[in-house]
């Protein structure tokens, strides 16, 4: 009925020979993204700067997902019930499940009307992140790899030195113990081992040189040596580097309270803790350690995929995800959050982000593990949300001191195998 | 129109809509969990019991169908007594008595979810009222939410308080259905007052209406779900995990819709075996002469 009546009045409009520009109806995207805590500043400023530019087009977000699962939860909800946003930002890791219910959209019919696509900074190493079966799905708009967050104060305290921080577990754990030698309710270190339920996992397996699967996706290779390796660890952990059971957010509100001296998180957090410390203390952040020979890092972040149907508003959505993941876009993202941009442009150019970089070294720790970076890795099958549940719940175990590191892999490996495909 | 056909007229449309909204989608339920079927995927595919194989492996059923147990074996005695003894307190002096009615059945009435989330502000562990209480008296604090030994029995008191004013309002209802010459000639014989009158006459003549609110109290208690789903989503670690979240979660999360559905008919026989008690008793007992 509105629509109507809006198009009668764009015909009046247009008869009494007014200009195009007035009887061109307002569109609206519809946008959801995950991660609130993180994200909500850079979206709202991103809804600025892309009305600023396209005047005609109204961007709406939906409430933001929790979490990457969740996201990916909700959306494919949302694809049952007919109530999908045209444009949803889903964990790199989690696109193949769009793709493979064909909820999201080709991209290539809207990549071959761009002028110089690879010139507007979207790279190949870029589109890679999001291109299934040879076709683009997915315009990766931020990418990170996990760092370390170390306390400076609590550390000199312990009788550390920052600028020459450890680069083996060994060394983080001697220094944990004598941070929490300090008393008054210091904990020496933590690891953000639950981080989108597998990423922190795949970061220990990867970094001791080993793999989640086999070539051929058939068979577990979490469990081989450099898996037993990583468990180990996570046992460790707990037991010489006095790993308290926190959650997420308490762990947070430890290192932003300076209660907690070394903190192994993902590079996404850096606003976040600028914001959370508030220049209390000195903190840095250092490399995350690679004791494996051939170490790689997974790299975690977000990708924009079009779940749009109607053709009006695939354009409209393609024009949001364009700006989101272009230059400028990634400069507004990488300033209000701790990401790095997928798209090769802002980097370099001292009007983005050169300048940024120079005086946030904090933002370089992960751009410095960027030869250590591979795909992160997505189950195959039906059952990849149940898997990183499975996987969680037996990290689980091991950090809480119920189940020996050795039997959780073992146990980790058996229902893995159970939901694989058959 | 003959009898027959007449009966079958006016029973139709009870029979198609029971058909309709109860045994078409039992049915469907049963048929899906012999499947594979997924949320929003194209095709599925014949397992036969590969569900119900995989459930008695699974150790988050296990840990669930265990916690369901302990909720209701907690939650049903619980709300049972308080609400008995709630009837009786009330009934026995009229001062106040709506008031106190009232009082027992608002929790009742109200929104479990809406008062899930006053509970998670009473139960926070640093400036919740509950703690500040605990530590007037010099105890405390804990973490009713998030510790790991607590969050069940947290949750079942949850459930005790939601339950004790339905509980007495049966109750009272029995109470009042006890004939007043029964008391009187108990007072005859010498049991005029207190824990022998109960005894004697009012725990009795109370027993079908006790049958009846266990059973009810068993069959809700098994469907616990919204305070779980609210304050603590089976967490932490599967220490608050009950049944018919874990058939949220892998239906609706996990998107395992036939395996759900396996869950489900698991569910379903528990409560059907309870109403099978109430229906079997109490017949028993209505027949009897």
């Amino acid at each position: 009925m509105r629509l109507t009546r809006r198009a009668a009045t764009a015909g009046a409009l247009a008869m009494l020979g007014t200009g195009p520009a007035l009887a061109q109806a307002k569109s609206t995207v519809t946008v959801q993204y995950p991660l609130g805590f993180i994200f909500d500043k850079v979206f709202a400023e991103l809804k600025t700067e892309f009305e600023k530019a396209n005047p005609d087009i109204t961007v709406k977000y939906l409430p933001a997902y929790k979490e990457y699962e969740d996201g990916a939860q909700t959306a494919l909800r949302g694809a049952v019930t007919k109530q999908l946003p045209d444009v949803s930002l889903q964990a790199i890791n989690l696109q193949r499940l769009f793709v493979d219910r064909k909820i999201a959209v080709d991209l290539s019919p809207f990549i071959a009307k761009e002028k110089d696509w690879e010139g507007q900074g979207f790279a190949k190493s870029m589109m890679a992140l999001g291109t299934y079966g040879g076709k683009p799905y997915g315009l990766a708009f931020a990418a990170s790899t996990p760092i370390v967050y170390i306390n400076d104060d609590l550390v000199t305290k312990a009788g550390g030195d920052p600028a020459k921080f450890p680069t083996t577990w060994d060394g983080i754990f001697e220094l944990s113990q004598k941070i929490a030698k300090l008393g008054d309710g210091n904990i020496g270190f933590f690891h953000s081992w639950a981080i989108t339920g597998n990423w922190m996992w795949q970061a220990l397996v990867f970094s001791h040189g080993g793999k989640m699967m086999s070539d051929d996706e058939k068979s577990v290779a979490f469990d081989q040596e450099p898996g037993k390796k990583s468990i180990g660890l996570m046992g460790r952990m707990v037991r010489e580097g006095g790993m308290p059971d926190l959650t997420p957010e308490a762990s947070r509100a430890a290192f932003f309270s300076g209660k907690l001296g070394i903190w192994t998180e993902s590079t996404s957090l850096l606003r976040v803790a600028d914001e959370g410390v508030a220049g209390k203390f000195k903190w840095r952040t250092v490399r995350f350690p690679v004791p494996g020979p051939d170490a790689r890092l997974p790299t975690g972040g977000a990708a924009a995929m079009m779940f749009a149907t109607d053709p009006a508003q695939q354009a409209v959505a393609w024009k949001f995800m364009k700006f989101i993941t272009g230059a400028q876009g990634a400069t507004i993202m990488v300033k209000g959050t701790g990401y790095m941009p997928p798209n090769a442009l802002p980097a370099n150019d001292p009007a983005m982000l050169k300048a940024f970089y120079a005086e946030k070294p904090n933002h370089l720790t992960s751009l410095s593990q960027q030869p250590l970076m591979t795909a992160w890795y997505a189950f195959p099958g039906e059952n990849n949300l149940k898997i990183i549940q499975v996987i969680k719940d037996r990290l689980q175990t091991v950090v809480d001191k119920s189940a020996a590191p050795e039997a959780a892999l073992t146990a980790m490996a058996a229902d893995v195998t159970k939901l694989l495909p058959k | 129109m003959n009898g027959r056909g007449s009966v079958m007229l006016l029973t139709a449309p009870a029979l198609v809509l029971m058909a309709v909204f109860l045994i078409g989608p039992l049915l469907a339920v049963i048929a899906l969990s012999f499947t594979n079927y997924q949320l929003g995927a194209p095709s599925l595919s014949f397992v036969g019991f590969a569900n119900y194989i995989e459930m008695t492996e699974d150790e988050t059923v296990r840990i669930s169908l265990a916690n369901t147990l302990i909720y209701v074996g907690v939650v049903v005695p619980a709300s049972v007594a308080l609400g008995l003894g709630a009837a009786l307190l009330i009934e026995a002096d009229p001062s106040l008595r709506g008031f106190y009615r009232a009082s027992y059945f608002l929790p009742v009435m109200a929104t479990l979810i809406a008062m899930a989330i006053v509970w998670e502000f009473m139960l926070d562990a640093r400036c919740g009222a509950v703690n500040m209480l605990l530590k007037a008296i010099g105890l405390g604090p804990y973490d009713f939410l998030h510790d790991r030994k607590l969050v069940l029995f947290t949750l079942c008191g949850i459930g005790v308080w939601q339950s004790v004013g339905f509980n007495m309002v049966l109750f009272m209802a029995g109470l009042t259905a006890v004939p007043r010459e029964l008391y009187e000639a108990a007072a005859i014989d010498g049991a005029g007052r207190g824990f022998e009158r109960f005894k004697l006459v009012t725990w009795p003549m109370l027993g079908p209406v006790t049958l009846f609110t266990v059973v009810v109290t068993a069959i809700r208690a098994f469907q616990v779900f919204d305070t779980v789903q609210v304050l603590t989503d089976g967490g932490p670690n599967k220490a608050s995990e009950v049944l018919l979240h874990t058939i949220y979660a892998e239906a609706f999360n996990f998107f395992r819709n036939g395996y759900a559905a396996a869950l489900v008919v698991v569910f379903l026989l528990f409560i059907m075996a309870l109403s099978a008690v109430r229906l079997f008793v109490l017949d028993r007992k209505a027949s009897r002469p």
